[in-house]
């Protein structure tokens, strides 16, 4: 039965600021397109979000959700979101260690 | 150990089924807090990583039966002979290595509530909180004829593995002019556009490599679950005279000789038949009460998924009963972003803090062609009056057509849940 175990190694865990705040509630989902903490697999043509300037993030997420910047899929998801929420996005991913996951 | 009569009749049955040995006693005992983990699927495996990434200081266990993870979401694409089953077939290592967690590959017998407990073949693995996420089980109930000869002859390939491998090899072998027969169950079912794109990608293997072939579609439903005009549109102008389709026909009759499909009006025989069956939360969760009597899915309160039948016990994924989470669809989307909203109310029960209130997001991506898709989405907040999910205003959307650029980011968006739940 001890052989069904895989062993635990000293294998780093990902490097992923602040868990605990809105910031991190709120991006969680935003993963399943954009990789744990906004890093996306190497060549993805989905953009990885980690430590973009929060400047930049807030403003793509207002121009998505004003339509101004068309999308398939980003203005309706933008859209789910007021100022605040935008700004506490655009931080936590500004925040988070930049890098594409394997 | 407290067993409730229902689980230790349910384990015994199993066992016999099973020829496997229960265990009663316990293994793996806890070195400080732990959640237990119930199914690695895209619910099971998100709650299990985030956990450990919001707080390394509480131990998770993962039980799952399979060695490997296989993908239901991109099976259609294997089925459609545009990936392989390899290509959905990825490794839990990076689990246990990167992540601490301890994964045990055991079959699973019953759920034992009062224990906060998951009795296995391998013994009985308790925590302070369980996290269950087993999926669905499939209900042939109410068809005549079907048999084990019906299940061989109309796999459902609803799960990805041995049977995706086989409806695929039996589209190879179709002869040209052949005939193929697909039927789909009541909704809610898992994966709501999953059966249009599959019938979408075998018209468009049919037409590249079985001239003359044709797709008959007996669907339950009275008009196309999700994405209906788009599919509509497609199956149209792309595959005309292919795809057959006949909605408000539920399957009534098989037979397994003659290899024929019924409704109450016509018998589609078929060289090739897909029977998609009707759609229930997972034995395990029955058998345990986590559903009600003559209920098919487990109710839960959104604000923690957690069991509004069983203290200190979260259900995630599709055997969730959506007239207690809100009209979020069964996808692998929702449940990944389910698995993180219970992984939070997890941690933070164990540390005594307050939980916070559910965000989640949807987006299924389906493909019309091997070149073209269409996807659909929502944002879901926590309504405080009704104590459901709600689409946040504006934030529920479909593609307004079929495009490239979708059938290429639905590629992407796979390789990054993928890594998500298990990376």
């Amino acid at each position: 039965m001890l052989a069904a175990f895989a062993l635990v190694l000293a294998a780093p865990a990902p490097a992923v600021a602040d868990m605990s705040g809105d910031g991190a509630r709120l991006a969680a989902p935003c993963a399943g397109c954009h990789g744990t903490a906004g890093r996306v697999p190497e060549g993805s043509v989905i953009p990885g979000l980690a430590g973009r300037e929060a400047a930049e993030l807030a403003s793509l997420l207002a121009a998505y959700r004003s339509g101004e910047r068309p999308s398939e899929e980003m203005g309706r998801i933008a859209r789910g979101y007021d100022d605040s929420e935008m700004a506490a996005l655009a931080e936590w991913f500004a925040a988070q260690p930049p890098g594409n996951e394997p | 150990m407290s067993f409730t009569r229902r689980s230790i009749l349910a384990g015994g049955a199993a066992a016999l089924v099973s020829a496997l040995p229960v265990r009663a006693e316990r293994i793996l005992p806890a070195t400080g807090p732990r959640v237990v983990v119930l199914g690695g699927g895209w619910g099971g495996l998100t709650a299990a990583k985030y956990i450990r990434l919001l707080d390394p200081g509480i131990e998770v266990v993962l039980i799952e039966r399979r060695a490997a993870f296989h993908s239901c979401p991109i099976s259609n694409w294997v089925i459609g002979h545009l990936r392989t089953v390899d290509e959905i077939t990825h490794s839990y290592a990076a689990l246990s290595e990167r992540h601490g967690i301890r994964i045990l590959h055991t079959e699973v017998e019953a759920v034992d509530v009062d224990a906060k407990a998951v009795v296995t073949a391998d013994g009985v693995v308790a925590g302070d909180r369980l996290i269950l996420s087993p999926g669905v089980a499939f209900d042939y109930t109410g068809i005549d004829g079907w048999n084990e000869a019906a299940a061989r002859r109309f796999p459902a390939a609803w799960s990805p593995g041995p049977e995706t491998a086989l409806l695929r090899a039996r589209l190879a072998e179709l002869p040209s002019g052949g005939r193929v027969a697909l039927t789909i169950p009541p909704s809610p079912y898992r994966c709501p556009p999953g059966p249009y794109e599959r019938i979408s990608l075998i018209a468009a293997y049919l037409k590249q490599h079985k001239p003359g072939s044709t797709i008959t579609v007996l669907d339950a439903n009275q008009k196309i679950v999700s994405k209906g005009k788009i599919f509509q549109a497609a199956w149209d102008e792309l595959y005309p005279g292919i795809v057959d389709y006949r909605p408000d026909s539920p399957l009534v009759q098989v037979d397994a000789s003659a290899g024929t499909v019924s409704s109450d009006f016509d018998d589609v025989a078929a060289d090739v038949a897909n029977v998609i069956p009707s759609q229930r939360a997972s034995r395990l969760l029955h058998d345990a009460g986590l559903v009600p009597d003559g209920a098919t899915w487990a109710p839960v309160d959104p604000y923690g998924f957690t069991s509004t039948l069983a203290a200190d016990i979260h259900i995630v994924g599709d055997a969730t009963d959506q007239t207690t989470v809100g009209k979020v669809p069964k996808s692998g989307f929702i449940a990944n972003s389910m698995g993180k909203v219970a992984a939070r109310a997890a941690v933070a029960a164990l540390t005594g803090n307050e939980a916070s209130p559910p965000s989640l997001i949807n987006t299924c991506y389906s493909l019309v062609s091997p070149e073209e898709g269409a996807s659909v989405g929502a944002v879901y907040g926590y309504d405080s009056e009704t104590g459901l999910l709600q689409v946040r205003p504006g934030s529920s959307g479909v593609s307004s057509q079929r495009s490239a650029t979708v059938a290429l980011q639905a590629w992407d968006w796979a390789r990054a849940i993928w890594q998500d739940m298990l990376g």
